[in-house]
């Protein structure tokens, strides 16, 4: 096969694509799969949105209780639902509780697995769509004490607003979601003495923001790049974001 | 490298389970390549990539000729990968700034100005893909991630070498006339012919 000057600049293109490996969690999906035959990836039921760690999304049912259990409550692991190719190997543990004005109360809460580290978020006000059950998300694959963003919105329940929440390291104080004419900072939830990282959760308009960046602050108010760009749920056709005010 | 992922194959037929981590590793590996020159985001690549290599190991049986697993591969992956192009188009889904998906996804080379340049490649050539009919889009993916000739392009696509070399030549061509590809077009592209 001849090489032409055609060639190279198209190889060049196509670089980045060389250099791509699946992850051991990916490879450890698709083995718990090929052994149980099934074809759907995860559990599909209750899930409204999706949390994007490491590249996986984990629909989970209804964990164990609703309601505010306390920062620090754990959730034996006989109340966690198993999904598919997911097996939890410890109990579930409560690392941050708060309010925001559309989405309500929210309970994050981690659970190891076969996966990696699970992180979870319940809208404990938001039944989801199906189920007798709160709104729930979870991602599986991260690493505790990092700083990371999923997004959770949309559909019937919160048309209007997007919930940004996630991890932050344990220097964090605050996180900040900017955009184009808008900026929104709120302060970062500490978890329990034995679980690395702080928490955040920080509502944002579901329309309007193009190329919403979320970056945390540390205690002296400076700013940490390169920040991770809010995935996802937003939805970005129309009106223009609303003035900044910090909640 | 062929011949110890045959032999890792006869093992698998032959109820080794232990080959399955290096089948399933190598098949989700290929298919991601595929799948990642090719659709908008990572996450996607990686729908496509595990469905490919689930497909893989259960028809492994099937599989006549243990030393034809990356072709084997490569025909799965054409067949998820165009039903997923057909269908991300048939909803139309919404545009999402390949940018954002690539910056959350997992990096794709470590943090400095190489990785900018990388992420702006990506973005580039995936959004001048995604306006190629998708068959020339994998064509190209075949040849200039996998390297595969045009004989080997036509057996995965199952068509004849003339016709894969038609796709191809349509595919070079519709890239180079998206402007956002003029940073790849061969007046400017680093040496000569070879």
């Amino acid at each position: 096969m001849s090489t032409t000057r055609d060639d190279v600049a198209m190889r060049a293109a196509f670089a980045p694509a060389r250099g791509l490996e699946p992850t051991d969690a990916e490879v450890a999906r698709v083995l718990a799969r090929a052994r149980g035959g099934r074809r759907r990836r995860f559990r599909e039921h209750r899930l409204v949105a999706a949390a994007l760690f490491a590249g996986l999304i984990v629909a989970a049912g209804t964990a164990a209780a609703t309601g505010l259990l306390p920062v620090g409550s754990v959730i034996p692991l006989s109340k966690n639902p198993q999904g598919d190719g997911l097996t939890y190997v410890s109990d579930r543990t409560v690392v941050a509780t708060g309010r925001t004005e559309t989405a309500g109360r929210w309970r994050m809460s981690v659970a190891n697995s076969n996966l990696g580290s699970c992180f979870a978020i319940e809208l404990v006000d938001q039944v989801a769509p199906g189920s007798r059950g709160p709104m729930l998300a979870e991602g599986c694959g991260g690493a505790g004490g990092t700083f990371d963003a999923a997004s959770l919105g949309g559909g019937t329940l919160l048309p209007d607003a997007t919930l940004v929440y996630g991890p932050a390291p344990e220097g964090a104080t605050a996180v900040r979601v900017t955009a184009e004419g808008f900026s929104r900072t709120t302060r970062t939830h500490e978890g329990p003495a034995d679980i690395p990282g702080d928490f955040y959760a920080v509502e944002i308009p579901r329309k309007g923001l193009r190329n919403a960046l979320v970056k945390w602050l540390d205690t002296e108010g400076h700013t940490h790049e390169p920040g991770i760009y809010v995935p996802s749920t937003i939805d970005y056709s129309s009106e223009p974001a609303t003035p900044d005010r910090p909640q | 490298l062929s011949e110890a992922i045959a032999n890792e194959v006869r093992r698998f037929l032959s109820g080794d389970q232990a080959a399955a981590e290096l089948l399933a590793r190598r098949a989700c590996g290929l298919a991601l390549r595929t799948a990642g020159a090719i659709m908008r985001s990572r996450a996607d690549a990686s729908d496509v990539a595990q469905d490919v290599a689930v497909d893989v190991l259960s028809s492994l049986h099937k599989l006549r000729d243990a030393d034809a697993f990356d072709a084997w591969v490569h025909r799965i992956t054409v067949r998820h990968a165009l039903r997923t192009l057909r269908r991300h188009r048939a909803i139309q889904l919404a545009e999402t700034p390949l940018a954002l998906l690539t910056e959350r996804d997992e990096p794709i080379a470590p943090e400095g100005p190489d990785r900018a340049a990388l992420v702006a490649t990506r973005s580039a050539l995936a959004s001048a893909l995604a306006e190629l009919p998708p068959k020339q889009g994998i064509a190209l993916a075949l040849r200039y991630v996998h390297d595969l000739s045009d004989a080997e392009i036509a057996s995965v696509l199952g068509c004849r070498p003339g016709t894969a070399h038609s796709i191809l030549s349509r595919g070079r061509a519709g890239l180079r006339r998206d402007a956002r590809m003029a940073e790849f077009a061969p007046t400017t592209a680093a040496g000569g012919p070879q």
